[in-house]
């Protein structure tokens, strides 16, 4: 499936991969943690989960962070699947390396800020926190409450990993996201046809779905944005 | 030093919807013209069905000139400047944005060339908007006339007439102006969802009908016809049934021989001679200067870089840039403006997934001068134009009408339920100069 296409991993991915040790070193070089005490170091001893996606950005801790909240943005419950099994946090941890760049650094200080904030109210961190406590503390970091928070403070920082956590529920597979389709199907979303007939226009019956990344159809190029963000740098005049 | 190029007669900045159509008569009437873009040519290849690409990114790859130049913006005099919109609407690449645009295609009314002397003879000096500069226009709707059956039959535009020659068709446009012509193409076809809106509109007592687009409703000019497959909104066409200029006007005239494509050209300057007679421009690619001499340049990116490049084109005749001795360069700005969008929810399944912004039902009886003002403090209006388009991101990015918060099991149930019974409807207004 396009969503699984080869990926290029690099050493350096790779050891990020490993552990949390990458949290601290950002935090400490770049200070962004504010008045939010450093990451602890219980993060360390608390087993990955099995069968996690190779990180390429996140640090393992920032991971289990964002991992948590984008489960409880869209949880998993008796209606079905959800973020965590649509792979939004895998489509986040792409995205900053290209499109979302431009994120990296509040993701830093955010996530931090956020495990951090949950060390400090509700003695754990955010991910082991009980689905309730979990929805507790979001709803302060969505309302702006939430201590720790730089620049538009935490409703900004909410609303952004809102925004991405939808992108990687609902965007095409081929960005790492909406695996297996969950996010398609959820709203019942027909799916990428590139032909639509007037009956496929009907309201009823409605179309049959289809699973098929934009890039399933062979006629498409691949250009990521991520490759093409660079080139745009020759547009500068010197 | 910059290169001097071989004279030609006519050099064209930007090959979009303006320069894009422009160069074809000017091939066709013998002129030799260079056409100058700053983005690069594109394919339906590269058109994929991606809404994190098209509408959520922007198209970041075919918009690198204005995504790095970051023109800055601010919505009014006393706001501080900041960063442009996060999506630019405009695309770099040769077509220019008709190739990502809507395609709704419509002709200006008499009234839009006539707006002060309309509006005093009907509501009084008075109702002139303050601090608008709105003039009449030095010509009219039947100067015009003549053009757009032009650009129609050339381009290829599917709709229904609703005034040939002045005899009135309700199943057109009634409000429209009289056209010589009836439109190259029968309309688009509805759905199930724009046929109910229409009766609706009717019993209203209102005047729907199929909007003109420059989409293929059949073959047309060896193009195929439109598939409705749900990406037109900000994307470009996969099978080449939109009327971008990039496949109808621009390889038409390359068959002249007579028009050349530089891509990837970014304009610097306009130069002008020593009476104030324009020579040429300087532009910059892959790193190179050169100097395009030409016996006339005509502008054609978006109005705020061409008026940049006036700006930046200074000489002894034009000390304040080209053609400013009045100051007036950059001024009577008229937007593209639309007002917020108006959601609906309806208690059923719409199926508005497949379609495009231009395939749909308009109304014109609140639009321009179609209506009373007498009672209103605003002149003109817009038409309303429902239509088939939704894609999932933008599904579950609206309003949840106070029925639900927007994150969490309560919202994944409500999205899950009503995202297909949502339809938004983002109304054009008439902008007036400022």
């Amino acid at each position: 499936m396009s969503g699984d296409a080869p990926r290029k991993i690099s050493r350096r991915t790779l050891l990020k991969g490993v552990g949390t040790a990458g949290a601290a070193a950002v935090g400490a070089q770049t200070g962004l943690l504010g008045d939010v005490a450093a990451p602890a170091l219980e993060a360390v001893e608390q087993p990955a989960a099995p069968a996690r996606d190779v990180l390429e950005h996140l640090t393992a801790a920032e991971a289990d962070t964002l991992n948590a909240i984008v489960a409880r943005i869209i949880p998993t419950d008796d209606r079905g699947p959800g973020a965590n099994e649509a792979r939004a946090g895998r489509y986040i941890d792409r995205a900053l390396g290209g499109a979302l760049a431009d994120s990296r650094q509040a993701y830093t200080a955010g996530l931090a800020a956020i495990d951090g904030y949950a060390r400090a109210s509700r003695r754990a961190p955010f991910h082991q926190l009980s689905a309730a406590d979990q929805d507790s503390l979001l709803t302060e970091v969505e309302s702006g409450k939430a201590p720790g928070f730089a620049g538009g403070g935490s409703a900004a920082f909410f609303e952004m990993v809102r925004a991405h956590t939808i992108q990687g529920t609902f965007g095409d597979p081929y960005y790492g996201g909406n695996a297996n389709f969950v996010g398609w199907d959820l709203i019942g979303y027909p799916g990428i046809r590139t032909s639509v007939t007037p009956a496929d226009q009907r309201m009823n019956p409605p179309p049959v779905r289809i699973h098929k990344s934009a890039y399933d159809y062979e006629m498409f190029t691949k250009a990521s944005s991520a490759s093409l963000r660079g080139a745009g740098g020759s547009w500068r005049l010197v | 030093m910059a290169t001097r190029l071989k004279d030609t007669d006519v050099v064209i900045v930007g090959l979009g919807a303006a320069g894009g159509l422009a160069v074809l008569p000017l091939a066709q009437a013998g002129l030799r013209v260079v056409g100058l873009e700053a983005g690069n040519w594109m394919s339906k290849h590269d058109f994929s069905p991606d809404e994190l690409r098209n509408n959520v990114r922007g198209w970041p790859h075919a918009v690198q000139k204005a995504n790095n130049e970051v023109p800055t913006h601010r919505p009014n005099a006393s706001t501080p400047t900041g960063p442009r919109p996060r999506l630019h609407p405009m695309m770099n690449a040769v077509g220019g944005t008709t190739l990502h645009y809507f395609a709704r295609f419509w002709r200006l009314s008499p009234w839009d060339f006539k707006v002060v002397t309309e509006t005093k003879r009907r509501y009084g000096a008075g109702r002139i908007p303050k601090g608008s500069t709105v003039e009449d226009w030095p010509l009219g709707y039947d100067d015009l006339e003549p053009y757009y059956e032009k650009v129609e039959y050339e381009l290829g535009v599917s709709g229904k007439a609703g005034n040939l020659k002045g005899k009135i068709d309700p199943a057109g446009n009634i409000f429209e102006a009289p056209r010589r012509r009836e439109y190259p193409m029968p309309p688009l076809r509805g759905t199930e969802f724009t046929e109910k809106m229409a009766a609706s509109a009717k019993s209203l007592g209102w005047h729907p009908f199929t909007a003109a687009a420059a989409i293929n409703s059949r073959t047309y000019q060896n193009r195929g016809a439109c598939m409705y497959h749900g990406f037109c909104n900000r994307g470009g066409c996969h099978v080449d049934a939109k009327a971008s200029t990039l496949v109808t006007t621009i390889p038409k005239a390359q068959k002249t021989g007579r028009f050349d494509v530089v891509p990837l050209a970014h304009v610097t300057t306009i130069e002008t001679d020593g009476n104030g007679r324009v020579t040429g421009v300087n532009y910059v690619t892959n790193g190179m200067e050169y100097f395009q001499p030409a016996k006339i340049v005509l502008l054609a990116s978006y109005v705020y870089e061409n008026v940049r490049l006036m700006l930046l084109s200074k000489s002894k005749a034009f000390p304040n840039g080209l053609s400013n001795n009045h100051g007036q360069v950059g001024r009577h700005y008229m937007s593209h403006a639309q007002a917020g969008a108006v959601a609906a929810l309806f208690p059923w399944n719409i199926n508005n997934w497949y379609g495009m912004p231009a395939q749909g039902i308009a109304v014109d009886n609140f639009a321009d001068d179609n209506f009373d003002h007498a009672g209103m403090d605003f002149i003109g209006g817009g038409n309303l134009w429902i239509s088939s388009d939704r894609r999932p991101i933008q599904a579950v990015s609206g309003s949840t009408f106070g029925r639900a918060p927007n994150w969490g099991s309560a919202w994944k149930a409500w999205i899950g339920r009503r995202s297909d019974e949502i339809h938004r409807l983002p109304p054009p207004m008439k902008s007036m100069p400022a």
